[in-house]
C-alpha cells in the first residue's frame, strides 16, 4: 500500500486506509480513520440513543473494536463506513441487550407522533435518494435507522397498522438500492 | 443445501440491518441467514445505506472533544496491533442451543412440553430471549395435524427446521420463512411423515381462534 489516492472519492481513500492500518498496524493512520468519522458516527448514535454520554461511550468502543478487527475489514464487501457502521450497530444491540432500554425505549413512544424528520445529510446522492422518497416512506426508514425502532414500535408510535409499516418500509428499500446502486 | 421458496419480508431484513428487530426476531434471522445467501446480499445492502447515512451525516464536535481524542489515543496506544489480534476476533451469531440440538437431530432429548395433542412448545429463556415484549419459541407440531387457527396481535416470524407445513402460502420447508402480521390470518397444517418443529418469534401473544379457549392462553404459554 502506498499513498492513500486522494485524487479519488473520498471514500476509496477510508478503504485504503483502513486496508493500510490493517497492513501496517499504524496508528497515526488509524487516527486520520477516526478523526473523520467520530463526529458522524457521534451525530447517528446521538439520535439512535438519545444520550450523549452513552452515544460517546459506544463510539469510542466501535474504534476500539475497528483497530482490533481491522484484519477482517474488506473492501470488496462493504466500505468503510458501512464496516464501521455494523460495529457500532452491533455494540447498541448488545447494549440493549445488556441495559433493556427496551423499556425506555417503549416509554418513548408517543402514541400518534409524526413529526417531521430530519436526516441532516450532506448534499449527496444519499440525500437525493431520500428527498425522492414519499414522506411516509422517508419517515419509516428514519425510525428504523435513526430511532432503532422495531415494526411494532413504529405502529405504536404512528398509530398505522403493521401491514402499512412493512410495506412502507419495504418499497422504501428497493427504491434505495436501485437510486444508491452499485454501493 | 436445500433450496429456500419463502424469505423474511425485506421490511425485516431492513430492521435487523438497521439493529432495530427485537432481540428473538433478530436470532431467527441469524438461522435463516445461515442457509440463505440471497437474504445476506439484501441484508448486505442495507447495511450500506446505513454507511452512507454514517459518512453523510452532519459532523457534531462534543463539547469535550480533545479530551475525548487524547483518553482514545492513550486507549489505542495500549492496544496491540491488528495483525497480533487477527486470529482472536470472531464475530459468528451463536444460535441458541435447542435449535442447534433441532438441526443435528437431538430434538428428542429436548424439554418440550405438552400443549395439546400433538403440539408442543419450548420456550427459548436463554440470556434475554424471553421478554414481556418479544418471544421465542420451539413448536413442535404432529404430522398431519392442524394448527390451531389464530390471528397475530403483533409482528411474528416463523422459520422451519424440520418437517414441513403447508397454509394459505404454500408449502414451508426446512429454511424457508413465514413472516406474518396481524392482518393474516392463516391455519397452517403439517404434510409429510415426520413432525414439524418451527422456531417461532413473536412481539405479541398469539391469539387462537378455536381449540384453545382466551382464558386458557396465559396458561399455555401463548
Ligand atoms: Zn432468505
Amino acid at each position: 500500500m502506498g499513498e492513500l489516492k486522494l485524487e479519488n472519492s473520498e471514500q476509496q481513500d477510508w478503504d485504503s486506509c483502513l486496508v493500510a492500518v490493517a497492513e501496517t498496524g499504524d496508528r497515526k493512520l488509524f487516527m486520520a480513520f477516526y478523526d473523520y468519522f467520530t463526529p458522524r458516527l457521534r451525530s447517528w448514535l446521538i439520535k439512535l440513543t438519545s444520550d450523549r454520554d452513552l452515544a460517546e461511550e459506544l463510539s469510542q468502543e466501535a474504534f476500539l473494536q475497528a483497530w482490533r478487527r481491522a484484519k477482517t475489514f474488506d473492501p470488496k464487501k462493504a466500505k468503510a463506513s458501512t464496516w464501521l457502521f455494523t460495529i457500532a450497530r452491533n455494540l447498541f444491540v448488545d447494549h440493549k441487550r445488556r441495559q433493556k432500554v427496551e423499556q425506555k425505549h417503549a416509554e418513548k413512544l408517543a402514541g400518534g407522533d409524526i413529526q417531521d424528520v430530519d436526516f441532516g445529510l450532506d448534499n449527496g446522492l444519499v440525500k437525493k435518494a431520500i428527498a425522492n422518497l414519499p414522506h411516509q416512506q422517508s419517515q419509516m426508514i428514519y425510525q428504523s435507522y435513526y430511532l432503532g425502532r422495531s415494526h411494532s414500535e413504529i405502529a405504536k408510535a404512528t398509530g398505522l397498522p403493521l401491514g402499512t409499516i412493512k410495506s412502507s418500509i419495504r418499497l422504501a428499500f428497493q427504491k434505495l438500492c436501485i437510486e444508491l446502486d452499485p454501493l | 443445501m436445500n433450496h429456500i421458496n419463502h424469505h423474511p419480508d425485506e421490511a425485516t431484513l431492513l430492521s435487523y440491518a438497521a439493529g432495530a428487530l427485537p432481540r428473538s426476531f433478530a436470532v431467527l434471522i441469524d438461522c435463516h441467514l445461515e442457509q440463505c445467501p440471497q437474504c445476506h446480499e439484501k441484508i448486505f445492502k442495507a447495511e450500506a445505506i446505513a454507511g452512507e447515512f454514517i459518512e453523510h451525516s452532519p459532523p457534531i464536535e462534543a463539547n469535550d472533544s480533545d479530551a475525548l481524542r487524547d483518553k482514545f489515543f492513550a486507549a489505542l496506544d495500549a492496544e496491540p496491533t491488528p495483525q497480533q489480534l487477527a486470529h482472536t476476533v470472531g464475530n459468528e451469531p451463536q444460535l441458541p442451543i435447542e435449535v442447534v440440538a433441532v438441526l443435528s437431530g437431538r430434538d428428542q432429548e429436548l424439554p418440550w412440553r405438552f400443549i395439546v395433542p400433538g403440539m408442543h412448545s419450548i420456550t427459548l429463556n436463554s440470556s434475554d430471549l424471553h421478554s414481556s415484549e418479544s418471544s421465542l419459541k420451539l413448536l413442535r407440531i404432529a404430522p398431519g395435524r392442524n394448527l390451531p387457527m389464530h390471528s397475530h396481535q403483533g409482528s411474528e416470524l416463523t422459520m422451519v427446521l424440520q418437517g414441513a407445513f403447508q397454509d394459505e402460502l404454500g408449502c414451508f420447508r426446512p429454511g424457508d420463512v413465514a413472516d406474518l402480521d396481524h392482518e393474516v390470518e392463516h391455519q397452517p397444517i403439517t404434510i409429510g411423515n415426520e413432525a414439524c418443529i418451527c422456531l417461532v418469534a413473536m412481539d405479541a401473544p398469539l391469539e387462537f381462534k378455536s381449540l384453545v379457549p382466551k382464558l386458557l392462553q396465559p396458561f399455555i404459554g401463548f
